[in-house]
């Protein structure tokens, strides 16, 4: 048995920092959100003398220009899940630890990758080419090799460790808070004066049962070994998906190559710990308006290296025009194929033909573009202009907008039109009659775009219904705004 | 031909997040369009009436008092007051749904609206469809008010340019018609002009908790909801629905003028009148006071006090005073009343304080006189910790429906204005963080600069608007909340006169007007206040009279004691009330206190007040003879005589302005409510004219006058009377003393008074120390929970810390060992266990402070032991005495210290920085000692741990760090360029190194710093904290 | 029991849209009633027809022509079917569709013209999604010919929907293969119906359609609010 532990315990600067580096000061916070805390701050905030578990204000008012995000768990935790799919290239033992880093049983595969020495190496750089740094730390307990990995991070010269008699040794002068239990027990045991491992190990087992419980002595025997630890194993999925958010709007496509790259190699790792390939995956792109577009990427028979993908995306992304800024970046592939030479001989299947909505909006949308098949979501807002947006087609349900309680014409005008006046009164095809009114509109101060309006409904001899309205500004100009169809 | 209306429903900001203008803006603006009458009808509150009282009086303007409500079905109607009696119908109703509702929100129902009579009724129907279902219900409503309120009620016509207001109206008037309901206008005004629109959405958007932008049509689609000019409502309405407001508010007769006040009964015998009762009281007092006679001159006083009082009929207002202070007494509670009228001879002999006339210049005539028609202003401080006590006699004396507490106006303040804003406008949570954390540090009102440091563009539109309308919102009310001892009591039900509401503290009630409200109306209030140095005085008076069965009160310390003064003299003064800060024990040495009334001074001078208005400097040169005291005139002298002709007291100023520029009392009363407010609202200019003209008419210069006016200006808020400085001063004389005489008791009454004043406890021992008294640890064999006195070695007392200084430890425990201890003494550790059946959380606490020391060894033997406890060992179980015992290496004396401070806050041992000294000494790091001892001048590397940093609003960014060593404490002033230099290291350090120049000035010793360094690290991990004040 | 269990099956095939069952030709399937009883009463298959083209011949845009439609869609919307407005002339506005009935993530818009028009017209429909499909034909020209129509027709019949091809005026006397053909015109704040053709005898009359709000005054009569100005504050009983 020997184990290499992975901490991460900068993972959500790093993810923050995945798809471009960040050079101001910046940290990462927790907490609530009246008072939260300094989670990770990187190097540069760090300079400004920020601590890890300062108030966020307090870390404030050492720099005004700093960089605060919100910690995000989901994120992390899919993070860990990444790279468990990405580690099982190198082998099948793999123990997540949430939101912490990974453990890699790898006693059985060491040879395979030509010994410890080369395997971490590799493991190095492979973290590094997906965007990622971790301590690692080797023994042969998962606890001792994790509690190595966080001594090495904390800056304690550790060495590591392949016998297991030589485990209680090698963690002898390591501080007791590694072993991460809680502040107050942490507190009692300092105030007893112990504060090593080697010293804790030494207490009457009795006495240490009574005061801290039978748990924590399980967990200093599993340690060292003398009681057997067993973990469930981590199972990679049939699919794999990744994403970041960007902290500013990406508008050149090319500039999501760098993330994109990192992606791939994650898949790559992921596909080769399967034995897999892919002939299909979803470049997924979320935009400050316009939703989220779906690139798909096809290969006529499975594929995995990230170089070839790489290659194909670029290609792509060279003709696309963005729908819009680019706000997160994700990736997703879902059917995992066998990943043989024969496979070349494979003829993908066309799409079948599915009946029902989606398909008819496809087709619509192949033949027509996709901003002419749409649908309206009505939003809430007093000035008809702002209350209504363009929506892709597919999707389901809209949140409705409160009620209107007037009669409002079915038709607007996407640009009101200027109406001709005669003796004061404005004319539309003839003269009008006004029907009610005058209903006021004032709003929209907040985005610069202020309506101050009297709306009208009037009639001209024609009989057409006529919905129109005079600015309080301007003029006091006459405008056609919709019509009763 | 403009039409006369009459606006019968307007909301003000006290309907809290949905009316965007102040009362007084309303009342303004409706008396500036020519309104016949306005109403101001806030949601279930009349907490906005007073103010608009106060500017209908001045504008003229018709003012007509009701309230909206929504009740529980969904109906919505505003009652107004026809005469008293429906306006106490109305607060009694307003009180009931208040009541039976938590904080904030209301309840009422139908039936609740059947007895409510004398009040006229608006309904409000609510905007619906066409629809046959709504109609119907709309239908059902008007039947019900018209017959709830039979001919009285009105069917309120609201037209606000809605979508179609012609089919609008002629639907109301059909269903008018239907339910026999006359029609009138009215305009549902939230704000008093078209302008507010921003701010009203804004509110509703804070309201709802959205964004403006999101808030969609929870907005409203106009601003039509203000108060609309006549020509314009002629265009909206018929005249018919206008000429109706004014019958409507030609019913309604009602104003504040009639409120008024009714004494409580029950404090006057049946024998006697009021006049004659307090006489009665008073002259009992007197004996007692001077049992070899009253003084001829406290006689007269005595009469002509009495005089005052008769004519005023103030009689009540003192008795109601004296009942209550007389049940402190008898409780043992420790009170000392202060303000304009506490300082009287017939307070002194009503035991209301302790200022003695015949010692004292009495100062009573000049703060009741007959031309202020003010109620008199007595505030009673009590015991802090047993105020309680008081508080729930009053309310047991006279029933919670005649006593309740004033409100508080809790208003929005630059820094939840610019929260809440933010966040309405949708910045970023994080950048209104930003912005609303900067704004923290640093006080004031100067939002716009502190903008642009946060790092935003004041030009960008969004910013404009979001500190326009900051700068709208600051000072509009957010909610009521609880004053902190202001009661109001009267003879008859309060709720007929005031609503009532809950508080957010269980079992506390308020009404719905604050302080300011009440003075306005002349209604009479007693503050109950707080005061820990009192609590702190009554322990240690208890402790000298027991260990040294003397039998000292506040009433017999020995008065004008010059060994007293010359402790304070060499400002000798931490734990003394008032004048421990850094800047009065700077002041101490140079003021040079001889007697009381240099204390009232002392007391005054050091405040924002007489400093912005530059007083000090020619106080102390005048006091030392280095500059001559002159009097533009015999008025100006008699009036700032007793001050060497320096302005210190707010009384002097309203004085000036009557005797030398021909204000009258009331127009002096102006004055000082302006002078308190224009910091925030500023308005001091119409009296700055007046004042120079009324003083240049009396032959005073114009450079004095202006002169004058400048220093009125420098007052503004924080100008102290001279009447709660005299009260104050005394507590001063007292509490010094006690430290001067017996420093022990003192130590272990501000130890048992905590929180406390400026100073941590671990400081007040020190100083304690210094002083040659020793001071023994907490122990379970010895202590109780409260710090005690112990005959020490030289039969001089010792403090015995008590069981309350270890954190963590609930008093129960400690009273549980106290128990135990009683019967016999605790032979040893099992023992002891056995006995206290203390639990775990408690014995840690009792080992880690190393309290069990005596019993158990050294606190680690002592941990381990008590670690193995579980609380059901009643027998010791045999594994446990089997137990292996490990090997624990005893604490090193760094280690004991650390341990000390996490538990207690303070070491007994020596001072965490004498274990540095060796190593500071390498450091070429001098001691406190060398620091204070040094020649003007002289530079030095001195370092500390920080104890205090403050920021006085007064000093223009510089900041005051007292440093602590284990020879004494450093004075550091930090000037503001250095603290825009060194943010990281004068915030961040616990142990601070000062690069600087002493100076040294009247005995004041201060280090001016030129360059600072954290040293920290060096402190590892002992955990000291400063007390950060700004 | 088998059988019945055949039958349903064979119930749910023939429901499928794309199969012809010979009984239609003899009974046509009931239409969506329009509402109007005048309307419904005339139409042979008292509604609506729900699987052919029916032609709107309009004057003039705002006379009710959509108004006229809605209680229809609305009634196909709460079937759980989609509509669909293709080449509308202007915007339609989400909050007032949205108070007329139509949730609107069942209503599709396309922009189209031209060929493009009738080929996005003619998917829709044979799709079967849609029960309705308003279609707006000047936005196709010269494409709209009797060769188009029939194919709207046919793809009507074939996906079991409703097409209302909006159409001018003018258009009403050139031949079409719509069942049914109805010109609109707007008549004193009324929506006047002169069917041009229908199976059956087409009524001389035309009907006349109330689709506004009453209160919205006709010309002729004086404007509500100076009526109002004249309006008595109390009710009689209470001025006694």
């Amino acid at each position: 048995m020997l184990w290499i532990a992975l901490y991460l315990p900068q993972l959500p600067l790093q993810l923050a920092q995945r798809a471009s580096e960040i050079t101001l000061p910046c940290v990462i916070a927790v907490g609530s959100a009246m008072r939260p805390l300094v989670f990770c701050a990187n190097p540069a905030a760090r300079e400004c003398g920020i601590k890890l578990h300062m108030p966020v204000a307090a870390a404030r008012a050492l720099t005004s220009e700093l960089v605060v995000l919100q910690r995000d768990d989901a994120a992390e935790a899919q993070a860990i899940h990444n790279l468990g799919c990405w580690a099982y290239q190198f082998t099948p033992g793999i123990v997540l630890q949430t939101g912490e880093g990974l453990l890699l049983d790898v006693g059985s595969t060491l040879q395979l990758h030509g010994g410890i020495k080369n395997l971490l190496a590799r493991i190095h750089q492979g973290l590094k080419d997906i965007g990622y740094h971790a301590e690692p730390g080797v023994a042969p307990t998962p606890l001792a090799a994790w509690l190595l990995a966080k001594a090495r991070h904390a800056g304690l010269r550790t060495r590591m460790c392949k016998e297991l008699s030589l485990v209680p040794e090698r963690l002898s002068a390591l501080p007791l808070w590694l072993l991460g239990w809680s502040d107050d027990v942490l507190n009692t045991l300092q105030i007893l004066g112990v504060r090593c491992i080697g010293q804790c190990l030494k207490l009457p087992r009795d006495g240490f049962i009574r005061r801290f419980g039978a748990e924590r002595l399980l967990h200093l025997d599993r340690m060292i070994g003398t009681a057997p630890d067993p973990r469930p194993c981590f199972t990679p999925p049939d699919n794999f998906a990744s994403r970041t958010e960007f902290g500013f709007d990406v508008v050149d496509a090319l500039m999501l190559l760098f993330p994109l790259k990192r992606f791939l190699q994650e898949l790559e790792g992921f596909l080769r710990g399967r034995g897999a390939g892919v002939q299909e995956w979803h470049l997924l792109l979320d935009h400050a308006n316009h939703g989220r577009s779906r690139i798909t990427m096809r290969v006529v028979t499975p594929e995995r290296s990230a170089e070839r993908f790489l290659a194909l995306a670029r290609e792509r992304l060279t003709q696309i025009t963005l729908l819009g800024p680019v706000l997160a970046l994700g990736i997703a592939a879902n059917q995992l194929l066998t990943f043989t030479e024969s496979n070349r001989s494979f003829i993908p299947d066309p799409r079948t033909h599915a009946i029902g909505w989606g398909h008819l909006v496809d087709k619509l949308s192949t033949r027509l573009g996709s901003d002419k098949v749409y649908r309206l979501r009505a939003l809430d807002d007093h000035r008809p202009e702002h209350a209504w947006k363009q929506s892709i087609a597919v999707t389901t349900k809209t949140p409705h907008a409160s009620p209107l309680r007037t009669p409002r014409p079915l038709w607007l005008l996407k640009t009101p039109r200027t109406l001709l006046i005669t003796d004061d009164n404005p004319l539309c095809q003839g003269r009008l009659r006004m029907l009610t009114g005058p209903e006021r509109i004032e709003s929209g101060w907040w985005d610069g775009k202020l309506a101050r309006r009297d709306y009208y409904v009037a009639r001209n001899n024609n009989g057409e219904t006529f919905w129109i309205y005079r600015e309080h500004q301007r003029n006091h100009a006459w405008y056609l705004h919709g019509i009763f169809g | 031909m403009l039409p006369a209306y009459a606006e019968l429903h307007c909301i003000s900001n006290f309907t809290f997040l949905r009316g965007a203008s102040h009362a007084e803006e309303l009342v303004k603006q409706a008396s500036k369009l020519g309104y016949a009458a306005l109403a101001i009808t806030d949601e279930c509150s009349v907490a906005a009436v007073v103010r608009a009282y106060v500017a209908a009086k001045a504008t003229g303007l018709k003012l007509i008092i009701g309230s909206e409500f929504r009740l529980k079905d969904g109906l919505r109607l505003v009652l107004l007051a026809e005469n008293l009696n429906g306006y106490s119908n109305l607060c009694e109703l307003i009180t009931r749904a208040r009541r039976r509702a938590p904080k904030g929100e209301y309840f009422l129902e139908r039936t609740d609206m059947i007895d409510v009579s004398d009040c006229l009724a608006l309904w409000l129907p609510t905007v619906s469809h066409d629809s046959g279902p709504q109609l119907e219900h709309e239908l059902e409503q008007a039947h019900w008010i018209a017959h709830t309120f039979a001919g009285r009620a009105w069917l309120a016509v609201e037209l606000h340019r809605g979508p179609d207001d012609t089919h609008r109206l002629a639907q109301l008037s059909a269903t008018g018609i239907a339910a026999g309901l006359p029609l009138v206008a009215a305009g549902d005004v939230h704000m008093q002009v078209r302008k507010r629109q921003p701010l009203q959405d804004v509110l509703t958007s804070i309201r709802i908790g959205s964004t403006v932008a999101n808030a969609g049509s929870a907005l409203y689609p106009n601003g039509e909801r203000h108060l609309r000019a006549l020509g314009r409502l002629a265009h909206i309405y018929p005249p018919a629905l206008l000429i109706e407001t004014l019958h409507v508010a030609e019913r309604c007769q009602f104003s504040l003028d009639e409120i008024k006040y009714e004494y409580p009964e029950e404090l006057v015998p049946e024998s006697e009148t009021p006049a004659s009762h307090l006489r009665k009281l008073t002259y009992e007092g007197a004996k007692a006071r001077y049992p070899e006679g009253v003084p001829e001159k406290v006689g007269k006083l005595i009469e002509h006090e009495l005089e005052i009082i008769t004519e005023l009929h103030y009689e009540a207002f003192f008795l109601t005073i004296e009942d209550i202070v007389r049940y402190a007494r008898d409780q043992k509670i420790l009170c000392q009343g202060r303000g304009s009228a506490a300082n009287s001879a017939v307070c002194y002999c009503l035991k209301i304080t302790e200022v003695n006339p015949y010692l004292v210049q009495t100062l009573f005539g000049r703060f009741i006189s007959k031309e202020r028609k003010e109620p008199p202003d007595i505030d009673v401080d009590f015991e802090h910790q047993r105020r309680e006590e008081v508080m729930q006699y009053i309310f047991n004396r006279y029933g919670r429906d005649r006593a309740a507490i004033a409100a508080t106006v809790i208003s929005y303040q630059p820094k939840s204005a610019v929260r809440d804003i933010g966040k309405a406008l949708g910045f970023s949570l994080d950048q209104v963080d930003k912005l609303a954390s900067s704004l923290a540090w640093w006080d004031g009102n100067n939002v716009k600069d502190r903008l642009v440091e946060a790092g935003f563009d004041p030009e960008n539109p969004a910013v404009c608007k979001m500190l326009a309308l900051v700068a709208e919102i600051i000072g509009f009310p957010r909610h009521l909340s609880q004053h902190v001892g202001g009661f109001v009591i009267d003879n008859r039900k309060l709720s007929r006169l005031v609503p009532i509401e809950n508080a957010s503290m269980q079992n506390r009630t308020v009404i719905q007007w604050d302080k300011d409200d009440l003075d306005a109306l002349g209604l009479l209030k007693v503050d109950v206040l707080a005061l820990g140095m009192l609590s702190c005085i009554r322990r240690t008076l208890e402790h000298i009279n027991t260990y040294r069965s003397s039998h000292w009160t506040m009433e017999n310390i020995p008065r004008e004691d010059p060994v007293v003064y010359n402790m304070l003299c060499r400002a000798d003064s931490v734990g003394v009330f008032q004048v421990e800060s850094r800047a009065q024990m700077s002041m101490l040495p140079r003021l040079k206190p001889r007697r009381y009334y240099d204390l009232v001074i002392q007391v005054a001078i050091v405040r924002p007040g007489p400093i912005m208005g530059g007083m000090v400097h020619p106080y102390l040169r005048r006091r030392a003879g280095l500059e001559a005291v002159s009097y533009p005139s015999t008025a100006i002298k008699e009036v700032l005589e007793r001050t060497l002709g320096v302005t210190i007291f707010q009384e002097q100023v309203m004085r000036i302005a009557i005797v030398a520029a021909g204000f009258t009392a009331g127009e002096a009363d102006q004055l000082r409510r302006a002078m308190a407010a224009w910091k925030r609202k500023g308005g001091l200019e119409p009296f700055r004219q007046r004042l120079i003209d009324g003083m240049t008419s009396r032959n005073y210069t114009e450079e004095y006058a202006e002169q004058i006016y400048q220093m009125t200006q420098g007052f503004g808020d924080y100008g102290f009377p001279e009447s709660h400085a005299a009260s104050f001063a005394l507590l001063v004389y007292i509490s010094s003393w006690l430290k001067c005489h017996e420093p022990a008791a003192f130590c272990a009454g501000l130890l048992n008074s905590q929180p406390l004043g400026f100073y941590s406890p671990s400081q007040l021992v020190q100083d304690v120390k210094r002083h040659g008294v020793e001071v023994r640890p907490a122990d379970v064999t010895v202590s109780d929970w409260h710090t005690t006195l112990e005959r020490g070695a030289n039969g001089e007392p010792a403090v015995r810390l008590g069981l309350h200084m270890i954190k963590g430890l609930q008093e129960a425990c400690a009273l549980r060992i106290m128990q135990a201890r009683q019967t016999e003494a605790f032979t040893n550790s099992e023992d002891f266990f056995h006995r206290t059946q203390l639990d775990k959380r408690a014995l840690n606490c009792l080992s880690e402070a190393n309290a069990l020391a005596t019993l158990a060894g050294h606190r680690r033997m002592a941990l381990w032991q008590t670690l193995g406890r579980t609380p059901d060992d009643v027998p010791l179980a045999v594994n446990e005495r089997m137990e292996n015992q490990p090997e624990l290496l005893p604490p090193t004396e760094g280690e004991d210290i650390v341990a000390d401070y996490r538990r207690l806050g303070l070491t007994l041992g020596r001072h965490p920085l004498a274990l540095l000294r060796n190593k500071l000494t390498t450091m070429r790091i001098s001691s406190a000692a060398d620091v204070n001892s040094a020649a003007h001048q002289q530079p030095i590397y001195a370092a500390g741990i920080v104890t205090c940093r403050q920021r006085p609003g007064t000093a223009s960014g510089v900041v005051f760090v007292t440093m602590e060593d284990e020879t004494g404490t450093i004075n550091v002033v930090v000037w503001s360029s250095l603290v825009t230099r060194q943010r990281r290291e004068l915030l961040g350090s616990r142990l601070l190194g000062v690069h600087g120049i002493v100076e040294c000035k009247d005995g004041v010793v201060h280090l001016v710093a030129g360059r600072l360094f954290d040293h920290s690290h060096l402190l590892g991990s002992l955990n000291t904290q400063s007390r950060d004040f700004h | 029991m088998a059988r019945t269990d055949t039958q349903q099956a064979l119930e749910k095939v023939l429901r499928h849209p794309a199969i012809w069952r010979a009984e239609q030709v003899i009974h046509s399937t009931p239409g969506i009633s329009t509402t109007f009883p005048a309307l419904d009463q005339i139409l042979p298959e008292h509604g609506w027809p729900t699987n052919a083209l029916t032609e709107l011949l309009v004057k003039v845009a705002g006379a009710g022509e959509l108004l006229l439609l809605m209680p229809a869609l609305r009634a196909i919307c709460s079937e759980g079917r989609g509509i669909a407005l293709l080449a509308p002339p202007y915007l339609p506005q989400a909050r007032a569709w949205e108070a007329a009935g139509i949730p609107l993530e069942r209503m599709l818009v396309v922009d189209a013209e031209g060929v493009d028009l009738l080929w996005a017209a003619e998917q829709i429909l044979r799709s079967g999604e849609c029960g309705a499909v308003l279609v707006w034909g000047q936005a196709a020209g010269r494409a709209l010919n009797h060769r188009a129509l029939q194919r709207l027709q046919l793809a009507a019949s074939t996906g079991n929907a409703a097409c209302f091809l909006y159409r001018s005026a003018g258009a009403s006397d050139k031949p079409s293969p719509a069942p049914l053909r109805i010109r609109l015109a707007a008549h004193a704040g009324a929506l006047q119906l002169h069917v041009v053709k229908c199976r059956g005898a087409a009524p001389a009359k035309p009907i006349p359609l109330q689709l506004f709000p009453t209160h919205w005054s006709e010309p002729g009569t004086p404007p509500v609010a100076d009526v109002l100005l004249h309006l008595p504050v109390r009710p009689q009983s209470s001025i006694a």
